[in-house]
């Protein structure tokens, strides 16, 4: 997989092998499950047992805008998804320049997630042996890291 | 004198959220990347490139950076800032 300049105003996935075309595909979903994970996308803002008052203010005021920021970065990814081409010329993806951001966005809160539902430690993450494609860890295990290289990619695309 | 009294409190009480300032901190996780950590500083709190990966590394090696003090209303625009970058954040008000 080779991640380009496409145009002025877009970058360009290229040379994606189907597996990962397909977890690309699956990235919108797998970032929108919150459930296991609401305690780490919202976290606490004050550990102080005192600021009882500021943690529903966040609750009230806060949150809901961070709900609609991360919703609004998934429905981005989602639409440059959907035009996910494959061809003879292999599979590619082409992405606004505008929407590097909602990209990285959504693919923290699906590294988050994943990491969540399934209790990976930093060891596990560390590890550098390639993961058991047999079993559902492993699995979930290569999307971590598939996001985290993609999310290297972008984050040096935005300088 | 108690009206005074009164008065007097009410300054001191002021003088004291003035005279501590509240802390953004920010801990490690890990998951978020070092490259994504640094850029999140760069952008949020506007640090040069070298000041956002001394801050990073702290965060790494120490698990906690201290990365903006400060009025109470900003910090928790900071704060607010970070966790949309999805960053373990908080607030903690200086020890006097």
């Amino acid at each position: 997989m080779r991640f380009r300049r496409h145009s002025a105003d877009s970058w360009e996935l290229c040379d994606i092998h189907p597996l990962f075309g397909s977890l690309l595909e699956e990235l919108p979903q797998a970032a929108s499950r919150h459930k296991k994970a609401r305690g780490r996308l919202y976290p606490d803002p004050c550990p102080s047992e005192a600021e009882k008052s500021m943690r529903r203010d966040w609750e009230d005021h806060v949150r809901p805008g961070l709900e609609q920021l991360f919703a609004s970065s998934r429905e981005i990814v989602q639409r440059d998804v959907a035009a996910l081409s494959r061809s003879g010329e292999g599979t590619r993806l082409v992405i606004p320049a505008g929407h590097l951001d909602a990209w990285l966005n959504a693919l923290n809160q699906a590294r988050l997630i994943i990491v969540e539902e399934n209790n990976f430690t930093e060891p596990d993450l560390d590890h550098r042996e390639p993961p058991d494609l047999a079993t559902r860890r492993g699995v979930a295990l290569l999307k971590v890291h598939f996001y985290a290289h993609l999310q290297e990619l972008l984050v040096e695309a935005v300088g | 004198m108690s009206e005074t009294g009164v008065i007097t409190r009410k300054q001191t009480s002021t003088e004291e959220e003035l005279d501590c300032p509240w802390n953004v901190v920010v801990h490690n996780d890990p998951v978020n990347l070092m490259s994504y950590v640094t850029m999140v500083f760069r952008r949020v709190l506007g640090f040069p490139r070298d000041k956002a990966t001394r801050h990073m590394l702290e965060v790494h090696h120490k698990g906690r950076s201290l990365v903006w003090s400060g009025e109470r209303e900003r910090a928790e625009a900071i704060v607010e800032q970070l966790h949309g970058y999805l960053l373990l954040a908080t607030l903690e008000q200086a020890e006097r």
